[in-house]
């Protein structure tokens, strides 16, 4: 089959691979159908995760058509029309009991290069380097889903692929931003990151009563469309004074919840951006957290940042002081998509939550090359591609 | 100086009733067989089964352990993939295998990781 395949850092091609083979009796083959770039696949593109080998196949937001089943898949059949959360977990261990999927013990399975990083391994996710499992991505013809009745969801037919598809990780990661990060009605929640994900995470603090949602980025394009789309507000950061903007908005208090979408290569107008740069590519820090530094400056006292953005390991600078003085709550996550696709699947059938618009650029496999430059680049407003294997 | 093997746990989230501190012990913690010392206690706040196993004899030096363990021979090695496999059979009915066939390709660089990730179940900090 064909396939996006890592070459090397910032070497992608498209390349005949072997097809995915049923490997466990809960697995399920899936037709691709549509497939999208992530901002966090930027991260293993520029090697900032350095667990990927060459051939690795990239992509884990995808929707597509079940082919085959293992004799241990309950809820699926071939013909099934469905999107897969990026992340693998078993649905039985006590983590995902308590519904945090993204940190499931069963589903990574090289668990020992994260627990020697993070003291303990999360889950796996398709198409995020060995660290996540290793298992391969969607950007291809064909994918092994395992445990495919806790991971796989069957599209309601009124909500078309289009939309469908970014209820398998921008979507759940946004709302997951806004429920943990404890957005309840009548909250002022400032959002870091017109992204995919940074978009679902403002659109969701609306549909949980937030009074007023800012979102804050530097690329006027990407803001027009939260207004448009999300019915939110905007700061654009190369133009506005993103504090004094946020005191006003807030009555002086500042945001009650602060959700960080940006992750380990943010950036910046300041000099604190050319110190972090320099930081990263000596690798004496592997992430620049400039995002998350303003979300915890910026939050109100004893208000919640939650970070969204994908973080690989050390940052230097962390406002520690600003976080215990003012008495914040931090948290982050990977995504425990499980817990939210159905709602918003129902969502979406309903019309509260609307992605086509994400989708700016689609086009066939072979051209995922250039997509991922158009994606990296931002050229000609591109937002997210999505790749069509079929086509 | 030499160091007494310590214990490896984990806890599991068995369905209720399938392992009791009488169970027989669980595949493929049973292959261990003598050489291991093994105890199965109800863990705290109603989390499941704590699994914890030891090696039975054999306090060694940190030396001949790394050794060992480079040469993939570390009878550690063995106890934590048995846990990990365990815990799997015994919560999710399988053992979770990685893909195959791959789609990558061995290179200078990718060699180290390559070599830590066929021992992904066998080493990490369990």
């Amino acid at each position: 089959m064909k396939a996006l395949l890592w070459q090397g850092v910032n070497e992608l091609s498209v390349d005949e691979v072997p097809d995915p083979t049923m490997r466990n009796e809960q697995d399920a083959i899936i037709r691709v159908r549509k497939t999208a770039t992530c901002g966090s696949d930027l991260h293993l593109l520029g090697g900032y995760i350095p667990f990927m080998e060459r051939g690795d196949v990239l992509g884990h937001e995808f929707l597509g058509e079940v082919v085959e089943v293992g004799p241990q898949v309950r809820k699926h059949k071939v013909g099934d029309r469905v999107v897969v959360c990026s992340f693998v977990s078993c649905g039985h261990c006590w983590y995902c009991q308590q519904q945090q999927y993204s940190l499931c013990d069963n589903g990574n399975t090289n668990p020992a290069i994260t627990e020697s990083i993070w003291g303990f391994a999360p889950g796996g996710c398709y198409g995020y380097s060995h660290a996540l499992g290793g298992f391969a991505g969607s950007h291809a013809e064909y994918i092994r889903v395992p445990y495919a009745d806790q991971g796989a969801f069957t599209v309601p037919d009124e909500v078309s692929d289009e939309r469908a598809l970014f209820a398998s990780d921008a979507a759940p990661t946004g709302w997951m931003g806004a429920d943990l990060g404890g957005v309840k009605a009548g909250d002022v929640v400032a959002v870091w990151g017109a992204g995919g994900v940074g978009q679902m995470a403002a659109r969701a603090a609306v549909l949980l009563g937030a009074e007023r949602v800012i979102i804050i980025d530097r690329f006027a394009n990407r803001l027009q469309m939260a207004e448009k789309y999300l019915g939110v507000e905007s700061l654009n950061y190369q133009t506005q004074d993103v504090g004094g903007e946020l005191l006003e908005r807030s009555g002086g208090r500042g945001p009650d919840v602060c959700i960080e979408a940006v992750g380990m290569e943010s950036h910046s107008t300041g000099p604190q951006y050319l110190y972090d740069q320099v930081k990263q590519q000596l690798r004496l820090e592997s992430d620049r957290p400039i995002a998350a530094r303003e979300a915890i400056y910026h939050c109100r006292k004893g208000g919640s940042v939650f970070l969204l953005g994908v973080y690989a390991n050390l940052v230097d600078k962390f406002p520690l002081g600003a976080l215990m003085n003012k008495g914040l709550t931090l948290r982050g996550a990977q995504q425990h998509g499980h817990r939210y696709i159905p709602m918003l699947l129902e969502r979406m059938a309903r019309g509260e939550l609307v992605t086509e618009h994400l989708a700016t650029h689609t086009m066939p496999l072979d051209e995922a090359p250039h997509g991922y430059n158009m994606f990296k680049n931002k050229l000609d407003g591109c937002v997210r591609a999505v790749f069509e294997p079929a086509r | 100086m030499r160091r007494e093997p310590r214990w490896h746990v984990l806890t599991v989230n068995p369905a209720r009733d399938e392992l009791t501190p009488d169970s027989p012990l669980p595949e493929p913690l049973a292959g261990l067989g003598d050489a291991v010392d093994v105890q199965i206690r109800r863990a705290a706040g109603d989390r499941g089964v704590e699994l914890a196993v030891r090696l039975r004899d054999g306090a060694q030096s940190p030396v001949t352990e790394g050794v060992r363990r480079l040469a993939g021979r570390d009878p550690n090695q063995a106890i934590r993939a048995a846990l990990r496999e365990a815990k799997q059979l015994l919560e999710t009915g399988e053992v979770l295998h990685p893909d195959f066939p791959p789609t990558t390709q061995t290179t200078v660089v990718n060699k180290p990781l390559q070599m830590a990730t066929r021992q992904g179940r066998r080493e990490g900090r369990l």
